[in-house]
C-alpha cells in the first residue's frame, strides 16, 4: 500500500489516518438534521450495524435495491402470495412458466440451475418438464416453448390470463385471445407449476394480479411462484431489517422507534426533494448508491473510490464480504442466507466493524436521540 | 462476587420448597448457604422467588416468523396507517423486543419449535439478536425427500437415526419436530386432507409410518426431548379422534404433542363443533409417557405461523385481514395466515374454553406445558393473564360471563373449579420443561443451577404480578429491575452436541446435489457466521 493508494481513508480527497476520517464522519453525521443511510450493499453483519447506526443517529435507512424488493413486498403485503425455493422447483415442477425478458438476466444459468431439460425427479407423473417463456424479448430460454403478447402491459397480460383461465370473456384482438387461451390451457394442464418472474419488470400491480391468479389456480391444481431478486444484498438487508425492526426496509428512526413507509422513506425521493442533508453510503460491492445527483454532504464506505461520481467528504475503505472477509449473504441458489468464508482474506475491515465504531463514537458524542 | 437474594418466598418444587428464605449465587451459579458474608444483598421481602421460566414452544425466529412480519406491517405501533385493531401491536415483532418482553415476565429460556434445516442459519442469526434469554430450536423433518425415501425403502432404524444426528449437528438444534407428518409432501401432490393412515403419493408412506420411524430415530440418536409432534387435522371438528389415535401410535414410548388445544374438538352441537377437551385430557392422564403443550387461544388479533402448509392453505379463507403467504421448500415450508380471535365469536370462545379445560383437566402439571403456541393461539404477551386465569376460578367466571353461552354449553369449563397453586405453576413452567430438554442446571434453585431467577412482588392481581417481574437474574446478572429490562445482556443458544455419521453426511451431500443441485454444506451454521454477542452452549446427548 503506497502512502496515497486507493484504499486509504480520505477527507475531502486527502488521504488521512482512519481515526481522523472516522471522527470527521461522526461529526457530520451527528450534526445532520436528517441523515440518510443508503446503499447498504453489504452482508448480514453490515446490515445489522447500519440499522443500529441508523437508530442512534435518527436516520432514514434505505437499501439501493429496495425498488426491486418493494415490487415483491408490496403485493405480498396487499394480497399475500405463493412462493417456492429454487431447489424444490428443480425437484418437483412439471411446468415452469417464465414471464418477461429480464428473468434470464438475473438468473442466466436458469436452465442448468433448475435442470429444466431433465424430468422433475419427484413429480407425480414421470415425464418431461414443460417450459413456457412468455414475452422473452431478446433472451428466450433455450428449449422453451414461446408465447408472445405484443402491446399488453404486464398487468393487462396477467389480467388476460386470469380471465381466460376462468373462461371469462375479454375484449382483445383475436390473436391475443388465441395466445391467451393457449397459455390458459397450458396452465390448466400443470400438476405442480412454478411461475418465474422479475417483480420489478412486472411492477407491483401485475405481481399482485399474478398472486391472485396463482391463488385461483390452486383451487384445482398446484401452482406457486419463484420471484427472482436481482440483488443478494437487497434481499439480505430485507431479512435483517425484518428481524431487527419488524419491517422489510425503508425505515426511519427519526422518532426513535422504527417507522416504515415504503413511499416516504424512499432515499431516492428524499434526495430529489431535498428532505435530507447528509448521506452515508455503504457500497461493499462497488455498484454505486443509485441516488440522483445531489450536493449533500456524503460519507462513503466502499472497497475503493474508483468510479464514484462525486468525491465524498469522507471516504472509509472497507472490504468486500465473502472476499476480503467472511460474511453471510442471501444466496439465490438456496433462497436463504448462506455463510461465506473469505475467498481471499485481506486486512480490509468489514463494513460492520466500521459502522459499529461510528455508532460507538456517535453514542460517546451524545448524538443519540433516544 | 457472592449475592444474597434475601427474604423472599422461595418456591422450588424440585426440593419441595415453598418457604421464606434466602437464595445465594456466585459466578453465575446458585450456591448453598455460604459461610462468608455476601458482597451484595438484594431485598426480596414480599416477593415470590422462582427459577427463571422456560417456554418450550414459541415461534420467535426464522423464515416463517419473518414472513409474518413482512405480511403484517400493520402489526406495528409505528406503521403509518394504524388500523383500529392492531395485529400483535404489543409485541414489537423484532428480535430485540422478543427478548426484552420475555425477560420482563421472568422467562430465561425459549425454544423456537419449527425450523427447516435449510433455514437454520437464518433462524440462528435471528436468535443471536434476541437479548437476555437463552434460546434453542427444533429442526423439522418428516416431509422431506430424505426421510420419506428412507422409510419407503425400509432403510432401517440406524439410517434414520443417522439422518436425525446429521440434521441436529448441521442445524445446531435441540430436538426434532414433525409437522403433520407427510401432509406438506402430500399437498405438493394436490391432496387437501391428510390423516394418520393416509399415504403420501409417490412415496407410498403413511403418516403413521413417518411418525413411528421418527419417534424411534429421535430416541436412538440420544435426543433428550422426545419427538415433538404436530399431529394431522389441526383445527378440524371431530379431530379429538386424531389426537387419541396419535397418542395410541406412541405405543407407550415418549412423545410430545404440540398445541393440543387445536385437537380437542368434537362434533356436537348445532354447528357440529364442540369441545372434546375432557375426553382428550382423560386420554392424556392415562398415558403418562406422553407430554403435551396447550396452545391456548386468547381473544385478540394475531397471526398463525405454521409449517403445516396444507392446513395453512386450507385456512386462507378465514384470514383476517384477507391475505396469507404460502412458502414451499425442500421439506415443510411454511404458511402465514392472520386471524382474529374474538370474544363474541362462537369458535374463538369454544377454543379458549377448550384450552383451559385441558390445563385444568390434566392432573399432572409436569405433563402439560404452558404455551399459546405464540403467536398462533395468542402472542406470548398474553401469558400473565393466562396464568391468572389458571389460578382463579372466579376470574374465569368473569370472563365466561361475556362469552357466547352457546359455546360454553359445549364445554365443561364453567363447572371446573380447580385453581393452580404457585407450586404447580413452577412445576409446569420451570421444572418440567427443563427435564423435557435434559437441562439439569435449569428450572430449579438448587446449588449448581444457573443463577436464572425470577422475583415477582406478591400481589393479588396475578396478571400484573407475572407481567412485570420485580427482578430477573440471568446467569447471576440483574437483567430486569422493577419490570424494566436492560437490553445489553445476551444469553446463549443451546444446541445438542450430536455427532453426525460421516457416511450419512456423504449420502446427504450426494442427495442434495442430485435432487436440488445444491451443496449440502450451503446450509451449515459455522461459528464465524454469527455475531460476537452470540454463543452456543453444547448440551450432551442422552447416553
Ligand atoms: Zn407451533
Amino acid at each position: 500500500m503506497t502512502a496515497d493508494s486507493d484504499d486509504m481513508a480520505r477527507i475531502d480527497g486527502q488521504a488521512v489516518a482512519l481515526p481522523e476520517a472516522m471522527a470527521r464522519a461522526v461529526e457530520i453525521l451527528t450534526s445532520a438534521r436528517q441523515p440518510l443511510i443508503v446503499g447498504i450493499a453489504t452482508d448480514v453483519a453490515g446490515a445489522r450495524a447500519a440499522l443500529a447506526l441508523g437508530a442512534v443517529s435518527g436516520a432514514v435507512v434505505d437499501h439501493v435495491g429496495s425498488e426491486a424488493t418493494m415490487s415483491l413486498v408490496l403485493p405480498l403485503q396487499a394480497v399475500g402470495g405463493f412462493v417456492v425455493t429454487p431447489g424444490e422447483t428443480r425437484a418437483r415442477a412439471d411446468s415452469v412458466l417464465v414471464i418477461g425478458h429480464s428473468a434470464l438476466q438475473i438468473m442466466p444459468d436458469m436452465a442448468q440451475a433448475l435442470a429444466l431439460a431433465a424430468p422433475p425427479p419427484v413429480a407425480m407423473e414421470p415425464g418431461a418438464r414443460r417450459v413456457l417463456h412468455i414475452n422473452p424479448g431478446a433472451m428466450p430460454l433455450a428449449g422453451a416453448e414461446l408465447a408472445e403478447f405484443t402491446g399488453l402491459s404486464p398487468l393487462a397480460l396477467v389480467s388476460l390470463l386470469s380471465a381466460r383461465a376462468q373462461g371469462h370473456r375479454v375484449n382483445a384482438l383475436q390473436a391475443t385471445l388465441t395466445e391467451g387461451d393457449r397459455v390458459a390451457a397450458w396452465l390448466a394442464a400443470a400438476h405442480y407449476g412454478v411461475i418465474i418472474f422479475n417483480p420489478q419488470e412486472l411492477g407491483a400491480l401485475a405481481v399482485e394480479a399474478l398472486f391472485r391468479l396463482v391463488a385461483l389456480l390452486n383451487r384445482t391444481t398446484r401452482f406457486t411462484t419463484l420471484p427472482l431478486v436481482p440483488s443478494a444484498s437487497a434481499e439480505t438487508f430485507k431479512m435483517v431489517c425484518l428481524w431487527t425492526t419488524g419491517f422489510p426496509g425503508r425505515v426511519s428512526f427519526v422518532r426513535g422507534a422504527p417507522a416504515y413507509d415504503p413511499e416516504l422513506f424512499d432515499a431516492k425521493r428524499m434526495v430529489a426533494h431535498g428532505e435530507a442533508d447528509v448521506v452515508l453510503g455503504i457500497d461493499g460491492f462497488g455498484e454505486g448508491l443509485g441516488l440522483p445527483d445531489h450536493a449533500l454532504a456524503q460519507i462513503m464506505l466502499a472497497p475503493c473510490l474508483n468510479g464514484k461520481a462525486r468525491r465524498p467528504e469522507v471516504f472509509i475503505p472497507i472490504g468486500q464480504p465473502g472476499r476480503d472477509h467472511a460474511g453471510v449473504l442471501f444466496d439465490a441458489a438456496t433462497g436463504t442466507l448462506k455463510a461465506m468464508p473469505a475467498a481471499a482474506a485481506t486486512s480490509r475491515p468489514s463494513a460492520a466493524a466500521m459502522l459499529e465504531t461510528l455508532r460507538a463514537l456517535a453514542l460517546r458524542k451524545g448524538g443519540a436521540p433516544c | 462476587m457472592l449475592t444474597r437474594l434475601q427474604g423472599g418466598r422461595v418456591i422450588d418444587p424440585t426440593r419441595g420448597l415453598d418457604e421464606r428464605g434466602d437464595v445465594y449465587f456466585e459466578d453465575g451459579r446458585i450456591v448453598a448457604a455460604p459461610s462468608h458474608i455476601p458482597d451484595v444483598t438484594l431485598d426480596a421481602a414480599g416477593c415470590i422467588v422462582m427459577a427463571g421460566a422456560l417456554d418450550i414452544h414459541s415461534h420467535i425466529a426464522g423464515a416463517n416468523v419473518s414472513t409474518a412480519r413482512l405480511l403484517l406491517p400493520e402489526a406495528h405501533r409505528a406503521h403509518k396507517a394504524r388500523p383500529a385493531t392492531t395485529w400483535l401491536g404489543d409485541i414489537g415483532f423484532s428480535a430485540a423486543e422478543t427478548g426484552r418482553l420475555y425477560a420482563e415476565m421472568g422467562f430465561t429460556f425459549v425454544v423456537e419449535p419449527a425450523i427447516s434445516p435449510q433455514q437454520a442459519l437464518h433462524a440462528h442469526l435471528e436468535l443471536a439478536d434476541v437479548p437476555i434469554i437463552d434460546k434453542g430450536l427444533l429442526a423439522v423433518l418428516g416431509n422431506d425427500d430424505v426421510c420419506l425415501s428412507l422409510i419407503r425403502d425400509g432403510a432401517g432404524r440406524a439410517a434414520l437415526a443417522d439422518v436425525v444426528s446429521a440434521t441436529l449437528a448441521q442445524s445446531r438444534a435441540l430436538g426434532i419436530k414433525v409437522i403433520n407428518a407427510g401432509a406438506a409432501a402430500a399437498f405438493k401432490y394436490n391432496l387437501r386432507g391428510f390423516s394418520l393412515d393416509d399415504v403420501v403419493p409417490h412415496y407410498g408412506v403413511s403418516s403413521r409410518a413417518i411418525l413411528e420411524a421418527l419417534q424411534q430415530a429421535v430416541m436412538d440418536a440420544g435426543v433428550h426431548h422426545p419427538l415433538h409432534v404436530h399431529a394431522n387435522n389441526l383445527g378440524l371438528a371431530g379431530n379429538v379422534e386424531t389426537a387419541k389415535a396419535t397418542i395410541a401410535a406412541a405405543r407407550g414410548l415418549p412423545m410430545h404433542l404440540a398445541h393440543v388445544q387445536f385437537y380437542a374438538y368434537g362434533r356436537e352441537g348445532a354447528r357440529g363443533f364442540s369441545s372434546a377437551a375432557a375426553e382428550l385430557a382423560a386420554t392424556i392422564n392415562a398415558h403418562p409417557h406422553v407430554s403435551v403443550d396447550v396452545g391456548q387461544v386468547m381473544f385478540q388479533p394475531t397471526v398463525t405461523i405454521s409449517s403445516d402448509i396444507m392446513r395453512q392453505f386450507n385456512g386462507l379463507g378465514e384470514a383476517r385481514p384477507r391475505k396469507g403467504i404460502i412458502l414451499e421448500g425442500e421439506g415443510n415450508g411454511g404458511g402465514v395466515v392472520p386471524l382474529i380471535y374474538a370474544r363474541d365469536n362462537f369458535f374463538s370462545a369454544l377454543q379458549w374454553a377448550a384450552g383451559l379445560e385441558l390445563f385444568l383437566g390434566i392432573t399432572n402439571p409436569a405433563q402439560v406445558f404452558f404455551t399459546t403456541d405464540h403467536p398462533n393461539g395468542a402472542p406470548f404477551t398474553a401469558y400473565p393473564m393466562l396464568l391468572a386465569l389458571l389460578m382463579s376460578a372466579d376470574l374465569r367466571d368473569e370472563w365466561c360471563a361475556s362469552l357466547p353461552a352457546e359455546a360454553l354449553a359445549l364445554t365443561h369449563l364453567p363447572a371446573m373449579r380447580r385453581e393452580y397453586s404457585l407450586n404447580e405453576l413452577a412445576i409446569m413452567t420451570r421444572v418440567a420443561p427443563s427435564k423435557l430438554f435434559g437441562l439439569s442446571d435449569r428450572g430449579h434453585l438448587g446449588a449448581g443451577a444457573r443463577a436464572d431467577i425470577a422475583v415477582y412482588s406478591d400481589q393479588s392481581d396475578r396478571a400484573a404480578m407475572f407481567g412485570k417481574a420485580k427482578l430477573v437474574i440471568k446467569d447471576g446478572v440483574i437483567v430486569v429491575r422493577d419490570g424494566k429490562a436492560r437490553a445489553d445482556y445476551f444469553g446463549r443458544t443451546l444446541a445438542l452436541a450430536a455427532t453426525p455419521d460421516a457416511t450419512m453426511v456423504r449420502r446427504l451431500e450426494a442427495h442434495s446435489q442430485a435432487l436440488y443441485g445444491i451443496n449440502y454444506a450451503s446450509f451449515d451454521v459455522p461459528a464465524f457466521a454469527l455475531p460476537q454477542s452470540h454463543g452456543f452452549e453444547d448440551i450432551a446427548c442422552r447416553s
